[in-house]
């Protein structure tokens, strides 16, 4: 792949949009993942023309280009692993129709998503997707990886908001694809096809999306289990008795442990917590949606149930999880918080043995894993936190994956909840979607026929995730990890 | 040979950042520049690669942790418990301790003006400044770029290569470009003090934008370090580009931990004197006070203030330049 000339690109977005500093190259390098890569360049392209010939630029001199929204992704999808341009998309950030009588809203991808909905909140609506990332993660970027959030139970992940987008293709071109409404029932819905594609297909450089009305009423409720599998039975019949909570979410023991460690919030000594949420118009319906929720909770042994529609109260409940983070960074001094086989989905009645599965495979090889997630959504998230400056806790995080994924797989889940699969999580990916490997290759050929755009990530990424790129993380010999 | 000793034993913290960028939008440095490289997430992997070797030390490379005004909002917001600014005052120790030269938000004197008064050793309230051969100098590791020293210096020897969280340069083009994309707009200019409405900003843009029923912003808002540094060049330069109105927003004087509330509103008190005379309108150029995480009093200002320009028969909304 051949380097770019840098006054070529100036001319194309200005000077003042371009960095190629050793200092800006590194950081551009990284992402939320544990990998570092280097990039040629960095641009930050503020128009569709200025995308457009970008992407003609780097076609014709075969290029990589890898579209980057805040580089939040957990699995290494923006580190530029073959060099490259970075094209930091932050720079085309305008929501540019905000349709209230047509139900959609059009931005621009480097829109940051809180800032979506503070535009969207005035008209009484919400973008619902919403990672727990919202405060920093761009519209391009949710797209890219198809992200869900807390609230995906009830309004589903970017999937399911997205009605249309312009995208501009590998050779340079602008297509429209879908449609502004919410029905469109012929041809291939290739809109559908950018969704979680990781910016391996096309820079999408405006989004159509729908929105959906704010409720009136909120009421979260919390109930602790003393075992796992109660938790997990709860889950499982919350979903099939019809009840449609607008939010489920499970906090294991660990990471129990490590939000009392560090901020003392006094959760109780139980396997695990689960936190419910419903959401209406009218608070009877709301009513009707807890109560079924805290019965079922109560019918499994549930403690300590708690339900509340105050805004503080609900605040105080989560707590627990949105401290989640710094928690488990702070579990012990030397542990790393480490964003691997970070997400996976189960079917709802095989949350709790995956997650009991979790912690055994952890235990088996001397690291430290949680279990929590949007488990109303089938997702459940981990981090392992580990030692990093030891070789052999990487050799023992690696085999724990393997096994973790082979489990995955055996109860009819996928690799991927929301996260999406970049590099770290590349050959679970693979070894699931075996049979349409070469299909999906095919695809990613009649979109981008030179194979510029973000190369070396999903099914194409090397099968080993840990030599896939150069770990941020250095071990005690002084070695990289 | 590169030591890094003090960084050295951040390691484990720099480890523990799990790099998720939840401190961008509360940084005004990033808000200035746009720049993820610019931001405390990226300050911290550039320190990481330099402890590891992995990028070599340069100017370009150790300036970046000299770009910060120290206001700690990055690590209030670190999902990580990050010390950031201890970090960065260690990092900024070891880097100095090269020798390599660097830039940043740092007050820098001019040799041949300076008189040697002290005065500003005195107001510092960083303990930055120190007499050496004949003059005041800076010390990097610990200038906070406030610019309390800016303003004691009856010579007018020292100033900020950026005078505000960005460079000046890059103030003017942003104001320029403003200008530029509301040419049938009121165009109001916001220079907003980092200590008071900081971090409700993202808010309170909304809320004035949905004031004014526009698609855009109707008004271009800059970060500053502290009001008080904010020199009396910049709401003249805005208001030469075409701005119709300038407003500084800083914090009440009794929270103000560098005398920059009460600085500001006298520097726009003259300035107000000066439009007058020249028989504009001094209205043009207002302050508003903001107490700190108030996010009413910014947008009301902002929304008063468009509402002004706007309003039919007033000088102001002819777009008159100076
Ligand atoms: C602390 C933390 C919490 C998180 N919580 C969640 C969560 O709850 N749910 C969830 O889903 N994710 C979560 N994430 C992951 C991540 O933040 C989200 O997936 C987010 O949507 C990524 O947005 P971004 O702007 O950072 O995208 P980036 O990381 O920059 O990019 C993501 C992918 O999209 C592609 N892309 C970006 N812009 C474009 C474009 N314009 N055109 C084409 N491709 C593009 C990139 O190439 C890349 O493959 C979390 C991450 C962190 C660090």
């Amino acid at each position: 792949m051949n380097p770019p000339d840098i006054l070529e690109l100036k001319k194309i977005v200005g000077e003042e949009n371009l960095r190629d500093s050793k200092a800006d190259l590194y950081v551009y390098g990284a992402d939320a993942s544990v990998y570092e890569g280097k990039a040629f360049v960095v641009v930050k392209p503020r128009t569709i023309p200025a995308v457009q010939e970008l992407m003609a630029y780097a076609d014709k001199n075969s290029i990589p280009v890898i579209p980057r929204g805040s580089g939040s992704g957990m699995c290494g999808q923006t580190v530029p692993v073959k060099g490259g341009i970075v094209l930091d998309m932050k720079g085309l950030n305008r929501i540019l129709e905000v349709n209230v009588n047509d139900a959609y809203c059009r931005v621009e991808p480097g829109v940051v998503d809180d800032d979506l909905n503070r535009a969207l909140s005035p008209h009484g609506f919400f973008y619902p997707p919403t990672p727990a990332s919202s405060r920093i993660a761009t519209i391009g970027g949710e797209i890219g990886n198809n992200a869900s959030g807390t609230r995906s139970v009830k309004y589903g992940a970017a999937r399911d908001s997205v009605l249309g987008m312009k995208v501009v293709l590998a050779n340079g071109d602008c297509v429209n694809l879908g449609s502004r409404t919410r029905v469109a029932s012929s041809g291939y819905p290739l809109e559908r096809l950018m969704i979680g594609s990781e910016g391996t297909l096309a820079v999408i450089v405006e989004a159509t999306l729908k929105f959906v009305p704010l409720p009136k009423f909120r009421c979260m409720g919390i109930a602790n289990f003393n075992k796992l599998e109660q938790a997990g039975d709860a889950i499982s019949e919350i979903i099939a008795s019809g009840c449609s909570p607008s939010m489920l979410e499970l906090i294991d023991k660990v990471a129990i442990t490590a939000v009392n460690q560090s901020m003392n919030l006094g959760l109780p000594d139980v396997e695990a917590i689960l936190l419910f949420e419903a959401d209406g118009m009218v608070m009877e319906a709301v009513d009707f949606e807890i109560e079924k929720a805290r019965e079922i909770c109560a019918a499994h042994q549930g403690s300590g149930i708690e339900v509340s529609y105050d805004a503080k109260e609900r605040e105080r409940i989560f707590a627990g999880r949105k401290k989640l983070f710094p928690a488990l960074s702070r579990y012990r001094e030397y542990l790393a918080s480490t964003s691997l086989a970070d997400d996976m989905a189960v079917p709802f009645s095989r949350m709790a043995d995956t997650a009991r599965k979790i912690h055994e495979t952890a235990d088996k090889h001397g690291i430290i894993m949680t279990a929590y997630g949007h488990c109303g959504a089938g997702c459940m998230h981990t981090k392992i936190l580990m030692d990093t400056t030891k070789g052999a806790q990487w050799e023992a995080a690696r085999e724990a994956i393997a096994e973790i994924y082979e489990h995955v797989r055996s109860v009819d889940g996928t690799t991927s909840a929301e996260h999406g699969i970049g590099m770290s999580k590349a050959p679970a990916f693979k070894q699931e979607k075996h049979d349409l490997l070469d299909l999906m290759r095919s695809v990613k050929k009649a979109f981008d026929p030179k194979g510029i755009l973000n190369p070396g990530k999903l099914m194409d990424a090397p099968d080993d995730w840990m030599s896939a790129a150069r770990l941020r993380y250095v071990t005690q010999e002084g070695k990289d990890a | 040979m590169l030591e890094f000793k003090r960084l050295k034993a951040w390691e484990i913290a720099l480890n523990s950042c799990i790099r998720c960028g939840y401190c961008y939008e509360h940084c005004p440095i990033y808000r200035a520049t746009g720049w993820e490289s610019d931001a405390p997430r990226g300050k911290l992997i550039i320190l990481h690669g330099l402890l590891h070797r992995r990028i070599g030390l340069t100017t370009d490379t150790g300036s970046k942790v000299f770009q910060c005004l120290g206001c700690g909002q990055c690590e209030k917001a670190c999902s990580s418990g990050v010390p950031l600014l201890d970090i960065f005052q260690d990092a900024r120790a070891d880097i100095m301790d090269t020798g390599i030269e660097v830039k940043g938000t740092l007050a820098e004197t001019d040799p041949q003006k300076c008189v040697a008064c002290l005065n500003c050793l005195r107001v510092c309230p960083h303990e930055a400044r120190y007499f050496q051969d004949g003059i005041v100098l800076t010390d990097p590791v610990k200038c906070r770029g406030c610019g309390s020293c800016v303003d004691t210096c009856s010579a007018g020897a020292i100033k900020f290569e950026t005078a505000l969280a960005a460079d000046r340069g890059l103030i003017e083009d942003q104001i320029r470009e403003f200008v530029e994309n509301h040419k049938n707009d009121k165009k109001l200019v916001v220079f907003s003090c980092n200590w008071s409405t900081y971090p409700g900003l993202q808010h309170a843009r909304f809320s004035a934008q949905e004031n004014a029923e526009k698609e855009r912003e109707p008004y271009k808002l800059f970060v500053t370090a502290c009001a008080g540094r904010l020199p009396m060049e910049l709401p003249l330069k805005a208001l030469e580009l075409g701005a119709h109105g300038v407003l500084v927003v800083h914090c009440p004087s009794d929270q103000c931990d560098h005398e920059g509330a009460d600085r500001a509103k006298a520097r726009i008190t003259r300035l107000r004197n000066f439009l007058s005379q020249a028989g504009m309108d001094p209205e043009r150029v207002r302050t508003a006070e903001a107490p700190r995480l108030d996010t009413k009093a910014f947008s009301s200002a902002v929304s008063d203030f468009l509402r002004y320009l706007g309003s039919p028969g007033k000088k102001a909304a002819t777009g008159d330049s100076v």
